[in-house]
């Protein structure tokens, strides 16, 4: 109880023990927002990769036929809830007077992509509607082909606020425009067949604005229907070149991904009669797993960091080192009476160990409360300093979101903490052995 | 001269000194080396920005382009200040791979070699024509053929190393490269009723490693006119979205966009009655840093965010001197007590416990720079031995466009953080050193503190 009460004293009464509490909770505050701001982001990359690609990504090496099949058969499993067909294409958009734009055309089966994804609730004018998205075809031009467009293809964001001025925006919605693509050509001349290379060029109606929050799928992206995409392409039946599967509830996609593969093998050697060497090449993986290229960079990064802060912050061990050796050395005599009424070394010891653990939860606490707050709060934060100084810190179109991820990482919090108590005990070591080495008799001596 | 003995006694008989220096020196260490390789990767980026994009640039976003930049060129080049100017198309087009089939709509950067060798250091970016870059548009394997430079990121694989995989050969790779034609007006050029898009073949001619990540992953070179006839400029008056501005040398880039500045608007008011007049209302006249700034500001905040980070943390070492300093004076108040006795001023003992930090700081900063020029001198080979033995690469050289980690030190740099690492010291001394300063040798030195 002495132990407890003695230490509980010495918090309350030495002001310098405020400094180490300040140190301890601001190394904890900083190691946890920089880790909680690092893994907020990658989380939100994955995040963002399974919004829009689903949980598995079936890449075939060349486009497939009879995708509808294949659809059905994945869907015909229980690990899985849907699966939706694309093709994919690059070319040029041209919206009006001078305004063209290099772009990626997905021709997508919306239906099914609705399932797969949360299309519906980026699309700016059809979200809020209680029926299903569709591309609406124009009576009066059937043959426009209709399309969702990219928000960042129609505007950028504000320069000061990063957002995007919606009205505006929306105000593209039933205007033309018109898209070019590359296209295999075939010829027969005088029996002999030769393939070439050809632009073909159609006219699409804008009939929503897709806004996703990523920037570079804002900025690059527009989607039409597959079959229409297929026909401007010169396409036979309906190809397709990627297929992105939903797990169903319950199942992981890292579990689904060998079912994906079995119903891939069998479908391309009985329908496609692809060669096994050809089944092979197809990239089948988690959408989380196809981004691991950026995010380990990524934790890389943010564990150098972190060592860095972290070496830094050992500094937080000499600083409770020196407070507390002060303490004993100003206490000397209360150790010696403590001693000479029966208290022994382990217990002087324990004072000054429980008096460091005291230290390290109080500014671990501190600090983690701090982390927290300037985490949550980070963009209010980043909003207030642009204000302020006039400094935007963060753009959609560095960082992809126009967000900051303010996801907080109990995990590294968790860490962090015990780091930090870890440290004012160990700072806390060498000043307690020095207490409970006091000798009495050395020091009530009246000279 | 007590106040100049005292504190080199301090500092050599107190070893708790030593835990002061140490923790300068951590500080300094890190911030020298975080901040000389962040420095070096961000100066490494502007320069690189500078030598591509030249010194100044009279340019437009629209796609539409302006016309008469050949008269305005001209009278550019007479001037004193101007060494040599080259125009520049930027346009989208749709590039299809006629060996594999694969297309990608990419960036079209239209180029006067003869020009832009000579405002840019673009020749220094190629791989096979790096000695002849007049002949970059002309492949090895049939010079009659039209060539197209092509980024590398879009063709070469790179290692682990950071080394491009470069062939020993040019192959002779063929592309079909489709704009679509602008009017003047903007609008698209029809043929007839049906919607058209020019299309060419152009074949494969070298690669260009600018060492701007961005532009070698999406920009293909085409020759000047190939590209304004692809994107339909070169219908009535000729027509380019940029001209590049190099300056000549000793020339302030500042003072000299101005001019060019001036020159444009004088330009421009003198040709009012011109009948596409309407398209110089978009054209901007910027030196390099303000029209490359979008990309080189974000590299420059974030240097900018970890100052600000190591700041804070260095706050820590100020409290470290704050508490060894607190234990010093509170260990020596007796020595206070006797130097006020014997008619030392409150000034004295200022000086002579600031000066104890001061030479803190200094030892502390010499220390941590000495360990940190050690340390960045060895970078390079470190990071080797790390990545041959486990792996690991500081920055992976397949996704960032760096070569080896900077690690050549700006004195100015390290002047700075020993600077800061002093004023730290004595920041983290005062409040002690007042407080001795403070005290009366009365109460110091009476029986019962004895």
């Amino acid at each position: 109880m002495l132990k407890f009460f003695l230490a509980l004293r010495y918090l309350k009464k030495r002001k310098i023990v405020l400094l180490s509490i300040a140190a301890v909770a601001l190394s904890t505050a900083l190691l946890v927002t920089v880790a909680s701001l690092f893994t907020a982001f990658i989380g939100a990359i994955e995040s963002s990769s399974s919004d829009y690609l689903g949980d598995i990504v079936l890449d075939p090496p060349a486009e497939i036929l009879h995708s509808d099949e294949l659809v059905a058969r994945l869907c015909g499993e229980k690990e899985i809830a849907a699966a939706s067909i694309v093709l994919s294409t690059n070319g040029l958009i041209h919206f009006g007077p001078g305004n063209v734009k290099a772009v990626s055309i997905w021709g997508i089966d919306l239906p099914s992509r609705c399932k797969v994804t949360n299309m519906k609730s980026n699309l700016l004018r059809q979200k809020d509607l209680p029926l299903s998205p569709e591309f609406a075809n124009d009576a009066n031009n059937p043959d426009f082909i209709g399309a969702f467009i990219g928000i960042g293809l129609l505007a950028e964001p504000d320069v000061k606020t990063d957002e995007y001025d919606l009205t505006f925006v929306k105000s593209f919605i039933g205007d033309n425009a018109v898209i070019t693509v590359g296209s295999v050509r075939k010829d027969t001349q005088a029996g002999v067949s030769s393939v070439g290379l050809q632009s073909r060029s159609a006219r699409i109606r804008i009939c929503d604005v897709v806004y996703t929050s990523v920037y570079d799928i804002d900025k690059r992206f527009i989607f039409v229907p597959i079959d229409k995409l297929a026909a401007v392409l010169h396409k036979e039946e309906k190809p397709a070149d990627i297929i992105h599967i939903k797990c169903a509830a319950g199942f992981s996609p890292r579990q689904t991904v060998d079912v994906v593969r079995r119903i891939w093998k069998e479908f391309a050697s009985e329908k496609l009669n692809w060669p096994p060497y050809y089944i092979a090449d197809a990239e089948i993986m988690t959408s989380i797993a196809k981004q691991s290229q950026y995010t380990v960079e990524l934790r890389k990064q943010m564990g150098v960091l972190l060592v860095i802060f972290g070496i830094i912050s050992a500094g937080v061990v000499v600083l409770v080192f020196c407070i507390f050796y002060m303490i004993v050395a100003g206490r000397q005599k209360d150790l010696a009476i403590i001693k000479s009424i029966g208290g022994s070394s382990i217990t002087i010891a324990l004072i000054f160990l429980i008096f460091g653990l005291f230290i390290g939860l109080l500014g671990a606490s501190a600090g983690i409360g701090i982390g927290f707050a300037i985490t949550h709060n980070v963009n209010a934060i980043e909003r207030w300093i642009s204000l302020l100084f006039g400094l935007k810190l963060w753009s959609s179109s560095v960082y992809m979101f126009s967000r900051i991820p303010n996801h907080f990482d109990w995990y590294w919090a968790w860490w962090f903490f015990g780091a930090a108590v870890c440290a004012s005990v160990l700072g806390a070591i060498v000043p307690a052995i020095a207490a409970a080495k006091t000798i009495p008799a050395k020091i009530l001596r009246y000279e | 001269m007590y106040d100049i003995l005292l504190p080199i006694k301090f500092f050599f008989r107190r070893r708790i000194t030593i835990l002061a220096v140490l923790a300068v020196a951590l500080c300094v260490f890190t911030v020298v080396v975080v901040m000389t390789v962040m420095n070096g990767l961000v100066t490494d980026f502007t320069d690189k920005n500078h030598t591509f994009f030249s010194d100044c640039i009279i340019s437009t976003d629209s796609l539409v382009g302006f016309g008469l930049y050949d008269e305005f060129m001209s009278r550019l080049e007479k001037t004193d200040f101007v060494a040599s100017v080259a125009p520049v198309i930027n346009a989208f087009g749709l590039v299809e791979s006629e060996s594999s089939g694969k297309n990608a709509a990419l960036d079209l950067m239209g180029i006067d070699i003869a020009r832009h060798i000579k405002t840019t250091d673009f020749a220094d970016s190629l791989y096979y024509r790096k000695d002849t870059p007049m002949l970059a548009f002309k492949p090895v394997y049939d010079t009659n053929l039209p060539g197209c430079i092509v980024g590398v990121d879009l063709l070469v694989e790179r290692q682990k190393s950071g080394q491009y995989s470069q062939l020993s050969f040019l192959p002779a790779w063929s592309y079909l490269i489709t704009c679509f034609p602008l009017t003047p007006k903007g609008a698209l050029a029809k043929t007839g009723t049906q919607l058209s898009a020019n299309s060419k073949t152009f074949y494969y001619s070298d690669n260009s490693n600018s060492g701007l990540a961005k532009i070698d992953s999406t920009v293909v070179y085409l020759p000047f006119d190939s590209l304004q006839s692809l994107c339909g400029m070169d219908v009535g008056t000729k027509r380019t979205n940029a001209v590049f501005v190099k300056f000549k040398k000793g020339c302030d880039i500042d003072v000299c966009t101005q001019k060019v500045s001036g020159l444009w608007q004088d330009f421009i008011k003198e040709k009012g009655d011109f009948a596409f007049a309407g398209l110089f209302g978009t054209i901007s006249v910027q030196d390099w840093k303000t029209y490359r700034r979008g990309t080189i500001a974000p590299m420059e905040k974030e240097q900018t965010m970890l100052i600000l980070l190591f700041a804070l943390v260095g706050l820590i070492t100020v409290f470290i001197i704050f508490v060894i300093f607190y234990m010093i004076i509170n260990r020596k108040s007796k020595d206070i007590g006797i130097l006020k006795s014997l008619g030392v001023s409150r000034f004295g003992i200022l000086r002579v416990f600031l000066r104890l930090a001061f030479l803190i700081g200094l030892f502390g900063a010499a220390v941590g720079i000495l360990f940190a020029l050690v340390f960045l001198a060895n970078i390079n080979r470190l990071e080797g031995w790390l990545f041959d033995k486990f792996g690991f690469q500081m920055w992976n050289r397949e996704i960032y466009a760096i070569g080896e980690i900077p690690h050549r030190t700006v004195p100015l740099l390290l002047l700075a953080v020993a600077a800061c690492a002093v004023a730290a010291c004595l920041l983290g001394a005062l409040l002690p050193t007042l407080s001795a300063a403070g005290r009366k040798c009365v109460d110091v030195l009476r029986v019962n503190q004895l």
